[in-house]
């Protein structure tokens, strides 16, 4: 395309350099807005976040909240955990799970046909027997090959079935689970002690139906992880580590909570969710043509319930409930991010017809067109408006000053919105306690609108190809593990 | 051209304006974190002292304006309610009531009386914005002043709030006021479970004072309440009157009875062992569950006659065909003494696919296991 044009251009004041010279102009000029504007949103966002993030905290009232969570009043959850070649930290995670500060949990693993020895060292560990019994499948999913449980350890069942990826493994656990509310989490995700207790009370304080709630996740690179649980929080070494925390605190701590705000959150990270399991069975459980089951699971149900008029709220907490191990190498996390946006493709192709549709109210006025046009086809307007700007001022259509002012006033405005998710960290939930940490925050919030934001939107456009192409690989993550203690705060 | 340029370089300063705001916000927020985290600290060294003499029942205790006094000599002058300083003494003194009791929280609670720290709060009970005064009913119930009763009270009826009014009743249980309890129950009507859940809380932890209309709400019309009613009973753990939960037993709703049995069980309530034993054959599986656990918390009956009965229940409990009601039974049998080990023992000489031998291997193996652990030997009878 690029040659066509400079090969247009090059025959000065023809016709064709006459009409090239308006469309690209026009197209800088579209793209210079479409950044303004989706920055725009982004700054609402975040100003409605400040206001979401500072009245939860002064409402809230922890160790209230943990004396409440005591009573067995309040409905059991069942965690359900898939996993898939996990033996070296399956354990460990069970454990953790198992301590969990809530009055009534069962922990509900699920074996996708691990070719290691994940089942063996859950029954050495937990002295698991086979049940004689199996349960229901209300919901489609792999046959189960056996259902474990240990008469030490009430708390815990194992389900053993076929390999059938992870969305299947989840249908298996809704089915074998026993209680009203089902949470997922991964096994490599590290939970606060009191996530259920923060993720389970906009589900009981609401008058509406809350079928979804979701929590903030953060990256624990960097933290000290002991038996499980983040015992002090600090900053990895990596650049590329750092990034992300400043990208999961714009994302969950301003965007999910103004998305929750306006009643149009359509995602609910894998990593961690709370759901009403009956809703979850009449709309089909996950499904496993996706790869961003999870968004799909939230749009299927969001669907549902407005299909039938039923009044709901799908909310977030402002509340870190879990921890995550971040990719720590460009090419894992350039994997990850184009899945992620794969997912996220095939979700809004799936439910099309929701797109400006009465019926489904703000969700279809707003949820879907901003999932649409901001966030997945932001990559490829953005990035074309970098190969643009530039062709435009080398073959003197734009001011070689005017462009760089362009660039500029796009680059400080991502700065703003940066450094926002940064303020509103410190105004709410401050876990960063030292200094050198809060200018570590500020500068890589700064730096990250230099090359780290183009190259995830690159990333995310070779996701848009790859769904274009039809790939659905879910590329495997190397883990680091949690082994790198910061220093202690 | 050059207007584009111009505007464009305004938007860029502007912008540049609001980045270094931002910053300066966050740097001043941090260092005012700070700044008021140092005094706190301030204020508990300087108030450690002071507290260890306000808080020794040897000494004589007064206030006179905002200054303690005790043996009648000054120990510290209260700063003013809402200054830093205010709010750390505030804390500090809240922090202390939570742990103690009697004469001892009556001076704490004098001092936040004396030093208007009550008031300040009741005043803060009128403020426009909801989350204002929702903090306020949490101060008021921690400070555990009978004064701000009457307030309590009036916002409870009136706030429009729902979250305010439920919180101004869990104040008025914490101050632990009688006549709390009739608000209490009404509170517990509320369309949200969680509050539900709080003000159910707060009845558990007023303990036997609440039995009685807890008991009476067992026959409520609404079943709903008659579970919560019983929940909270089974966690205080009431001594008398169990008729109503006797009678819960045969309730129209599976959920109530299953509540009743572990109601029941929980409580220790002997006199219903009959009856429990009754609903050992419950069409509800979960009913059954309940009801296994339930005779395993009240033990084997002393009467000879019953014993025979209480084994015969849990022995048709272990031939049950849910797994669950089965394991509990087995659990029961391994702790009725050598008796129950007996049956289990002669369960284990069944058809090896039984699935009643597998509960009963299951529970033995687990009874000899933690014996093993506690050093003792396991007593298996022959």
């Amino acid at each position: 395309m690029t040659p066509i044009i400079l090969a247009a251009l090059a025959v000065a004041e023809s016709p064709l350099h006459l009409a090239l010279r308006t469309i690209v102009l026009a197209f800088n000029d579209v793209v210079f807005f479409y950044v303004m504007f989706v920055d725009a949103v982004y700054l609402v966002f975040t100003l409605l976040a400040l206001a979401e993030v500072r009245s939860y905290v002064r409402s809230r009232d922890k160790e209230r909240l943990e004396q409440i969570f005591r009573s067995r009043l309040v409905p059991p959850i069942s965690i359900l955990c898939p996993a898939y070649n996990e033996g070296a930290m399956i354990v460990e995670s069970v454990r953790s799970l198992l301590r969990l500060k809530y009055s009534k949990h069962e922990v509900v693993v699920i074996n996708d046909g691990s070719k290691d020895v994940t089942l063996q060292s859950l029954i050495d560990a937990f002295g698991m027997e086979r049940l004689d019994f199996t349960f229901e499948n209300t919901v489609p999913s792999k046959p189960v090959r056996g259902l474990y449980a240990s008469p030490r350890h009430p708390k815990l069942i194992v389900v053993d079935k076929e390999n059938g990826g992870k969305a299947d493994a989840l249908n298996a656990g809704i089915n074998a689970s026993r209680y009203p509310l089902f949470c997922t989490v991964d096994a490599d995700a590290l939970l606060e002690e009191d996530a259920l207790l923060h993720v389970v009370k906009p589900m009981l304080d609401r008058t509406k139906f809350v079928p979804i709630t979701g929590g903030i996740i953060r990256a624990a690179n960097g933290c000290r992880v002991v038996k499980g649980r983040v015992e002090s929080v600090g900053l990895p070494q990596r650049p590329i580590e750092i990034f992300q925390i400043v990208e999961y605190m714009r994302a969950f701590l301003c965007g999910r909570t103004a998305q929750s705000a306006l009643n149009v959150m359509l995602i609910v990270s894998g990593a961690f969710g709370l759901f009403h399991k009956a809703t979850a069975k009449l709309v089909g459980g996950y499904s496993t043509d996706t790869v961003g089951e999870d968004k799909e699971l939230v749009v299927k149900i969001v669907r549902y319930l407005k299909e039938r008029k039923r009044e709901y709220e799908v909310l977030f907490v402002p509340q870190t409930v879990c921890w995550t191990e971040v990719p720590a190498t460009w090419q894992t996390l350039g994997r990850q991010r184009n899945r992620w946006h794969r997912g996220m493709f095939e979700v809004l192709f799936k439910h099309k017809d929701l797109f400006f549709n009465r019926k489904y109210g703000r969700v279809g006025w707003f949820g879907m067109p901003y999932f649409l046009f901001i966030e997945a086809l932001g990559p490829l307007v953005e990035l074309s408006g970098y190969v643009l700007l530039p062709i435009a001022a080398l073959l003197g259509l734009l001011a070689p000053l005017n462009a760089v002012m362009y660039t500029l006033c796009a680059v400080a405005f991502g700065i703003i919105l940066s450094v926002s998710s940064v303020l509103l960290e410190e105004a709410s939930f401050h876990r960063y306690p030292r200094w050198k940490e809060l200018l570590t925050l500020n500068c890589f919030a700064v730096l990250e609108n230099f090359g780290y934001r183009q190259l995830t939107l690159w990333w995310r456009l070779r996701g848009t190809l790859d769904w274009i192409r039809g790939r659905k690989q879910w590329g495997a993550q190397q883990r680091q593990g949690f082994g790198t203690p910061a220093k202690a705060a | 051209m050059t207007l584009t340029l111009v505007t464009l370089v305004l938007v860029l300063s502007l912008l540049g304006i609001v980045l270094a705001l931002l910053l300066l916000c966050i740097m001043t927020m941090r260092m005012y974190r700070e700044w008021r985290a140092a005094v706190h600290m301030r204020v508990r060294t300087l108030m450690a002292d002071a507290l260890g003499k306000i808080l020794d029942t040897q000494r004589t205790f007064t206030m006179d304006e905002r200054t303690v006094l005790v043996d009648d000599r000054p120990v510290f002058v209260i700063p003013k309610p809402g200054a830093p300083m205010g709010d750390a003494v505030r804390e500090l003194l809240v922090d202390h009531l939570g742990f103690i009791a009697g004469d001892l929280r009556g001076r704490l609670v004098t001092i936040l009386e004396s030093a208007d720290y009550v008031v300040a709060s009741m005043r803060q009970l009128r403020s426009p914005i909801a989350e204002m005064r929702l903090k306020a009913c949490m101060m008021l119930g921690g400070m555990h002043s009978r004064i701000a009763i009457p307030a309590l009270i009036e916002i409870f009826n009136d706030d429009p709030d729902a979250m305010v009014r439920i919180t101004a009743a869990e104040a008025l249980g914490v101050v632990g006021a009688e006549p709390a309890i009739a608000h209490l129950l009404k509170a517990l009507r509320d369309p949200t479970r969680f509050q539900q859940v709080r003000v159910a809380e707060v009845l558990s932890r007023m303990g036997m004072m609440a039995v009685p209309a807890l008991t009476a709400a067992i026959d409520d019309d609404d079943t709903r309440m008659v579970m919560l009613a019983l929940d909270i009973l089974a966690d205080i753990g009431w001594m008398s009157d169990f008729d109503p939960a006797i009678r819960a037993l045969s309730h129209q709703s599976p959920e109530v009875r299953a509540r009743a049995a572990e109601a029941l069980g929980r409580a220790g309530a002997l006199d219903a062992q009959e009856s429990v034993m009754k609903a050992a054959g419950d069409p509800a599986w979960f009913v059954r569950v309940r009801v296994m656990k339930a005779l395993q918390r009240l033990g084997v009956p002393r009467d000879r006659s019953q014993q025979a009965r209480y084994l015969g229940t849990l022995e048709q409990g272990l031939h049950d065909g849910v797994w669950w009601v089965r394991q509990h039974a087995a659990e029961a049998l391994v702790r009725a003494g050598d008796d129950g080990r007996r049956l289990l023992a002669r369960t284990m000489l069944e058809a090896p696919e039984s699935p009643a031998r597998r509960a009963a291997v299951s529970a033995l193996q687990h009874h000899l296991v933690s014996s093993a652990a506690k050093g003792r030997p396991a007593a298996v009878a022959r």
